[in-house]
């Protein structure tokens, strides 16, 4: 009998173990989201939105213009990233769905969503900043457009093929041409999955620090001139962070503060949106 | 009289808010074949499921009432389940072989019970291959993984598993629904065979199956036992109308 | 598959969709190209096995060799993953086999929360909270410790500053945690349930039924997961750069500043005042780069051979 002893206590062990690993995950959750909060909003205020920095070491200022240009730089970013994605994965999905060609961009796609985003700015650098001989904000729009790419890409893919084979011969069997059927029904069908992809690839790079290292660099002034180095929160922060000022630091935790819930917000919201449709769709 | 190796007395079961056993009464004689029929979703399987305590694997699920084994309500809570499982043990609708080879799939059940011992290891499987049927077919390939193995091996392995533990009673859940006729056979063979040592409960859809291999039937409908009798009594004269229905084809 | 190419419009628009799906195996192709011109004067000067080989990394006297930061990323990686699988594997079984249903959506949403924090958040928290905990607390313990015994007791000598290898490979191990946990909850799913119900029929335990056969039954799914979680630790850049002092020396032990080359890449590429010293940084790229895509191949192909076994 002892060996069932044995037994049962090696599993009241294990299972323990299991639970403390995770509440261990729990815990450097709430550990960090707890720290960013409280660290952060002693930071937040308007003149944090409002503002241009101070020079170094003087207290005041904000970073109006690391906001202004991280908004300019995942805007373009997106205006660039979101068609191609799009549009290569309409063709994984659609023109060559089944077939090898499809199978092998799909597969490069998952490798290149986590290849390092530092190589992803070298490489930028390379093509778009010293050919130039400066910074410029362009090139870090599309060192993250590079990383947007294949994650909205296969989204993009993944969602299409849920949509039923038998809707695109509805229409056919109308006498639609397929680009027609797949702009008018397809992406109807696929629109709020495809929708969520997008959001989703916006989170992952606004939180991108490495590929704005060597492209759009910083800026410490005000600038709209996407020719010029732009500021970035990611960036300031690291520098911010880094550097030997107080009030640096503490701009730099109200920074990440705001990045934090952005991202995280809309990370939960594309969740929802697609549980909603998920739920949706299997109610009916 | 027979001996009586199971009782249920005034069964209820609930999934949730769901009444799915209503007080079920049934005696299961010790070496023979006890086999529950019934239309799909009438509680054959969920009943079956009682007798090893299956259910209490998810939460929500709820007994009430009792059954006796060997003098015990195995329902209680205070019953050891891992001790209730390795005596009473289960056949399911797919072959299940875990992902080991095929002697370490027999040897499983000894392992877990302390036997390391190579030669009485080895004894054992070959001992509950045979009452399998399957030692023939496998003696050459022991160390091969069991996904190699046909379907109709794979489920015959599978009863050789259950039985390397000596259990008292075994519980089959429709185990010839994913097989082919052949193989269909052999299983039935091997169960009327199998009842000299153990006290076995089937479920299955197959009425034909039901009144070849088992000595005793219980008919289900909708969580209730509408009938219990000898096989020959149920399939020739049943004393129930709905019983008689159903096994004439009228519905279900 | 059906295609529609009579119409010139339906043609002209797959030849689009075309374009811009093929446009990441350029981006890929291009990017191999870029790294290996822009390394070329660095191959030409210092070699492969020369380069890699060689532990100084002087701007000054413009020698260059990779092997402190391989050195680091290798450390921090393997550390990292050490800290992380057996919590990840701990996290997946919870969360399938143990968790009461109405957790199992919180701590899978917990799971993905993490993933989705930043890098950079990560060190922002990594320098200004967790590093100063390790230097005045954990380390001095582990020192007092762990740091008694012979022969493991040598990597942990120093003075802890709480900015070295054992901090940073604490701070990406969180990070990669997520990515793990989740890929081995994926992977256990596929586990049917009657295969499960027949180990517990034969009176195993829960966690007999874990080790025999859900973990068996999913290991190259969680292999595919762990080589995955390597492919991201390898090329984790600012969540390690604000805690690891960028540091090109041999470390001699855990409480050591270091760099990887990632934290190279991070600190000295704006800084590269010479063509020699920007060439060998994108050496260092280029060989982060062949690393990470070989890593991620792998785990690309585990991960497929496990789900073509589970769809069979």
């Amino acid at each position: 009998m002892n060996i069932q002893k044995k037994r049962r206590v090696t599993n009241f062990i294990a299972l323990t173990l299991s639970s403390l690993a995770a509440l261990s995950g729990l815990f450097w959750l709430v550990f960090i989201l707890a720290d960013v909060l409280i660290n952060g909003v002693r930071g937040i205020s308007l003149d944090l939105f409002l503002q241009d920095p101070a020079p170094p070491g003087m207290e005041g200022g904000g970073l109006r213009n690391a906001f202004v240009g991280q908004l300019m730089i995942t805007a373009v970013a997106t205006l660039i990233g979101v068609p191609v994605g799009v549009l290569g994965g309409t063709f994984l999905a659609e023109y060559a769905r089944g077939r090898k060609l499809s199978r092998i961009i799909s597969i490069v796609s998952d490798i290149m969503v986590s290849v390092p985003s530092i190589v992803v700015g070298t490489f930028v650098y390379a093509i778009l900043v010293k050919p130039f001989g400066h910074f410029n904000g362009w090139a870090g729009a599309v060192a993250l457009a590079i990383i947007m790419i294949p994650v909205v890409l296969r989204t993009t893919e993944d969602m299409l093929s849920m949509v039923p084979w038998s809707l695109r011969e509805a229409a056919f069997a109308l006498g639609a041409p397929y680009y027609k059927v797949i702009i008018q029904v397809v992406y109807r069908g696929a629109a709020t999955g495809i929708l969520t992809g997008v959001l989703l690839s916006i989170a992952r790079v606004a939180g991108e620090t490495a590929p704005l290292l060597f492209t759009s660099f910083n800026n410490s002034f005000f600038s709209l001139n996407m020719n010029e180095p732009i500021a970035s929160l990611t960036v300031t922060i690291f520098q911010y962070a880094m550097g030997p000022y107080e009030s640096w630091h503490a701009q730099a935790w109200a920074a990440s503060l705001v990045i934090t819930l952005f991202v995280l917000f809309i990370t939960v919201l594309g969740r929802i949106i697609l549980k909603l449709r998920f739920g949706k769709g299997n109610g009916r | 009289m027979e001996d009586k190796e199971l009782e249920v007395k005034g069964l209820n079961f609930y999934y949730g808010n769901v009444h799915a056993l209503k007080d079920i009464n049934l005696p299961v004689y010790k070496n023979r074949v006890t086999a529950l029929i019934g239309p799909s979703g009438c509680g054959k399987t969920t009943l079956l499921r009682c007798f090893n305590r299956m259910h209490d694997l998810y939460p929500g699920n709820r007994y009430e009432g009792e059954i006796i084994f060997n003098g015990r309500n195995i329902l209680a809570d205070n019953i050891d389940l891992i001790d209730l499982r390795s005596r009473i043990g289960m056949v399911f609708q797919k072959p299940t072989p875990f992902p080991m080879s095929i002697f370490d799939n027999i040897a499983y059940g000894l392992k877990l019970r302390g036997i390391k011992k190579r030669s009485e290891l080895s004894e054992r499987v070959e001992k509950a291959l045979r009452h399998a049927a399957l030692w023939d077919e496998v003696k050459d390939k022991l160390n091969e993984s069991a996904y190699a193995l046909s379907g109709g091996q794979q489920q015959r392995l599978v009863i050789a598993r259950a039985l390397a533990v000596e259990p008292e009673v075994l519980l089959f859940d429709e185990p010839t629904s994913a097989l082919d006729p052949i193989s269909t056979a052999k299983i039935e063979e091997l169960t009327v065979e199998l009842k000299k040592e153990v006290t076995i409960i089937i479920v299955t859809h197959n009425m034909q199956q039901a009144a070849r291999i088992s000595d005793w039937t219980g008919f289900l409908m909708l969580g209730e036992l509408i009938e219990f009798d000898r096989t020959d009594k149920i399939f020739t004269s049943p004393s129930k109308k709905l019983t008689e229905d159903y096994i004439t084809g009228r519905f279900g | 598959m059906k295609f529609f190419r009579r119409n010139p419009i339906d043609l002209l628009f797959s030849a689009i969709t075309g374009i811009a799906s093929v446009s990441v195996v350029v981006l890929i192709i291009g990017i191999f190209i870029a790294l290996i011109r822009e390394s070329l004067p660095a191959i030409d000067r210092f070699g492969v096995i020369n380069f890699i080989l060689t532990v100084d990394w002087d701007p000054v006297a413009e020698v260059f060799g990779a092997l402190s930061t391989l050195l680091g990323t290798a450390i921090t990686t393997a550390l990292s993953l050490a800290f992380a699988i057996p919590i990840a594997i701990g996290i997946a079984i919870f969360v399938t086999e143990i968790s009461p249903n109405f957790l199992k959506g919180p701590i899978g949403t917990a799971i993905e929360l993490l993933a989705a924090i930043p890098s950079i958040i990560y060190g922002m928290w990594g320098l200004f909270t967790l590093a100063p905990i390790m230097e005045e607390y954990i380390e001095p313990f582990l020192q007092s410790t762990i740091g008694k015994l012979p022969l493991i007791g040598l990597l942990f000598q120093g003075t802890p500053m709480g900015i070295d290898l054992l901090t940073a490979s604490l701070i990406l191990s969180i990070m990669i945690i997520p990515f793990t946990a989740s890929v081995a909850r994926d992977s256990f799913k596929l586990t049917p349930p009657i295969v499960k119900e027949s180990a517990y029929a034969v009176g195993a335990t829960k966690w007999e039924v874990v080790k025999d056969v859900v973990l068996p039954y999913s290991k190259l799914g969680v292999f595919g997961g762990v080589v995955l979680s390597l492919g991201r630790a390898i090329g984790e850049t600012m969540a390690v750069a604000f805690v690891l002092g960028n540091n090109h020396e041999i470390p001699r032990s855990l409480f050591d500043a270091a760099a990887t080359i990632t934290v190279s890449l991070a600190n000295e590429f704006t800084e590269a005042d010479t063509d020699i010293y920007l060439s060998s940084l994108y050496y260092l790229a280029l060989i982060l780069f062949v690393l990470s895509f070989i890593t991620l191949a792998t785990a690309k192909f585990f991960l497929l051979k496990a789900e073509k076994r589970y769809h069979r």
